[in-house]
């Protein structure tokens, strides 16, 4: 039986919530643990050699013990796979962006737009314990990145994303650069979003969106399980290769 | 019976032995009696020799309106590192370090469309392509020219709009010395073929601008700067920074001190005729001799963070030493915290709800 950990932001809740569903029967050879910081709370984590630890009464704390029946620690040793859900595509500052590109109000070079992608990279929750982990452990690492905006955003907005459409190739191809530059170790494996779940190269099917979210905050992003299982499938179709 | 002579009525810093004599460097203090104060919510632009930086970034630390015209993507915001490296937020205007006159009045020409704008792009044997009057504005360059000029272009338009709502042109005066296009006319920030571009002697020559050069430009200069803003005042400063090389044949500390009491003279000069103009003494707390060279770092050149906070201090200080302490201006509240922090607080919600969602028991 492989052990697979699965590390990552609110995003994870859709996989978890596959998994649970009946996807852990269809992968009868792996046992999986799901440590989710929502939000911001994967920053509180704190590292030593062989383990990622959330403090004691933080908000991951709570998070982890949530997900991850009571845990509050991942023991690095414990694990044969690391799979991380929750790299963010900057949407909000690349609609900006767009908007000022379009009315040609400012202009910049690739090189600096390629650097700006790197460092939002770098700045989020999951980057630190990726890093950690390939410092600590020989394990093999997926990275699934956070969905794409609901094709309902463009449908409810298209003013607003009018012009990330006319430079959103542009900007897929730096963000690709940039993860490939940033996360350069043969032990890591990018995973894109799976093309079942795409409306347009740059927009999720609505089906997948997660109502409540949406509902409640008008958020584009969160998804459904059916989503988390056609996560799942790219997934373990990689660990099974 | 001796009477009053001009002399008996004049102040403690007017008199050597009160001012200076037996004092440590940091207690000779009060050397700036400004002209016109600087308030919180005047949109203040800085440009210049690299000391200028220092000015700019100290103004938007104690919350005055310095301008930026050219912020970073917004990708970048949060990496001070990354931002300067691209030189965003250096200076107001992203022109990289305008060490001459002549080279404030070239940028300004161009971006007013008062002369032709070269299309002088330098290609490096590994493909990259260098603007030749900002070359290190890039950390390796552009990936093409087309970038470079577009990106020069973007620079160029930004600066016009800003001038028309800046109320302080503040401008550190650094070099007499440039290197010029013979046939363009067009001035070099720094001499082609030392960080990016080939020298070619019968297309590059030196020039080390004389007194009346700087200063009938700088004239020029302000009084453009005028006519396309009647309230714009500005301030002139002197860079403390000697030259890292000289050209002119003479030997390095003699074509510094030569190069710098040039400048001094015209940014007196300027203070002295024009009501609008003032002139601070950055370049006299650093480099005069009763500072006895104790804010230089070792090779008597670099001016240390304590030299660059002495002066800065003394700036601040002597505007409230004339005008009183400045009132806080409520605009230049950190938006960008706020919203960053709103946001994150929404977005933390939203992902509560998920979590909630697919972790419930």
């Amino acid at each position: 039986m492989k052990q697979l950990c699965f590390i990552g932001t609110s995003h994870l809740a859709a996989l978890a919530h596959a998994w649970f569903q009946g996807e852990s029967a269809r992968y009868s050879k792996f046992q999986a643990s799901f440590f989710a910081g929502g939000g911001s709370s994967l920053y509180e984590a704190e590292f030593s050699p062989n383990t990622i630890k959330a403090p004691i009464a933080s908000k991951l704390a709570e998070n982890f013990q949530r997900s991850a029946q009571g845990e509050t620690t991942i023991n690095l040793d414990q694990y044969d796979y690391f799979i991380f859900q929750g790299l963010d595509y900057p949407i909000i500052e690349i609609l900006r962006l767009s908007l000022l590109l379009a009315k040609h109000e400012q202009f910049f070079s690739s090189d600096c737009l390629k650097n700006g992608f790197i460092h939002h990279l770098e700045s989020q929750p999951i980057t630190p314990c990726i890093q950690h982990i390939l410092h600590y452990t020989t394990a093999p690492i997926i990275i699934s990145t956070t969905p794409k905006t609901s094709y309902l955003a463009l449908q409810n907005q298209p003013l607003e994303y009018s012009s990330y459409l006319l430079y959103a190739d542009f900007f897929e191809l730096l963000f690709l650069t940039a993860k490939h530059e940033l996360f350069n170790d043969p032990r890591l494996t990018l995973i894109k979003q799976p093309e079942e779940t795409l409306a347009t190269p740059f927009f999720t099917k609505t089906d997948y969106l997660n109502k409540t979210c949406f509902a409640k905050h008008h958020d584009y992003w969160h998804k459904t399980p059916n989503y988390g299982q056609a996560v799942l499938k790219k997934i373990f179709a990689q660990l099974t290769d | 019976m001796k009477t009053d002579n001009p002399y008996t009525s004049l102040p403690d810093n007017a008199f050597w032995k009160t001012a200076v004599a037996g004092r440590k460097p940091r207690e000779i203090t009060g050397l700036w009696t400004p002209k016109f104060e600087i308030k919180k919510d005047q949109v203040i632009a800085t440009a210049g020799s690299c000391f200028a930086q220092h000015i700019g970034r100290a103004l938007k630390a104690r919350g005055y309106a310095w301008h930026d015209s050219e912020p970073a993507p917004l990708l970048m915001h949060f990496n001070q590192e990354k931002c300067h490296l691209f030189n965003y937020g250096v200076f107001t205007f992203r022109t990289g370090n305008i060490y001459t006159v002549a080279l404030l009045k070239q940028w300004l020409d161009w971006s007013l469309g008062k002369s032709v704008l070269p299309d002088e792009i330098w290609q490096s044997p590994d493909k990259r392509y260098y603007d030749l009057f900002r070359p290190n504005i890039e950390p390796n360059g552009f990936k093409s020219a087309e970038e470079a000029l577009k990106s020069r272009q973007s620079t160029l338009k930004a600066m016009k709009s800003s001038l028309a709502k800046t109320d302080l042109f503040i401008f550190t005066l650094g070099l007499t010395e440039a290197w010029v296009n013979r046939q363009a006319h067009s001035v070099y920030p720094i001499c082609p073929g030392t960080l990016a571009g080939e020298f070619d002697p019968t297309q590059h020559q030196f020039k080390n601008f004389n007194f009346l050069e700087i200063y009938t430009a700088l004239t020029e200069v302000l009084d453009t700067l005028k006519s396309i803003n009647p309230h714009m005042r500005f301030l002139l400063t002197v860079s403390p920074v000697p030259l890292t090389a000289t050209a002119s044949g003479e030997h390095v500390v003699t074509a510094t001190l030569h190069s710098k009491s040039i400048l001094r003279a015209v940014a007196g000069e300027l203070k002295a005729s024009r009501a609008d103009t003032d002139y601070f003494p950055s370049y006299e707390i650093i480099s005069a001799f009763p500072f006895k060279g104790v804010f230089y770092a070792e090779n008597m050149r670099n001016v240390q963070p304590q030299g660059v906070n002495f002066v800065m201090n003394s700036f601040f200080n002597c505007q409230a030493r004339v005008f009183g302490e400045p009132i806080a201006n409520p605009t230049t509240v950190n938006h960008q915290a706020t919203t960053h922090s709103g946001s994150q607080k929404m977005t933390d919600e939203v992902c509560e709800d998920a979590l909630l969602d697919a972790f419930k028991k």
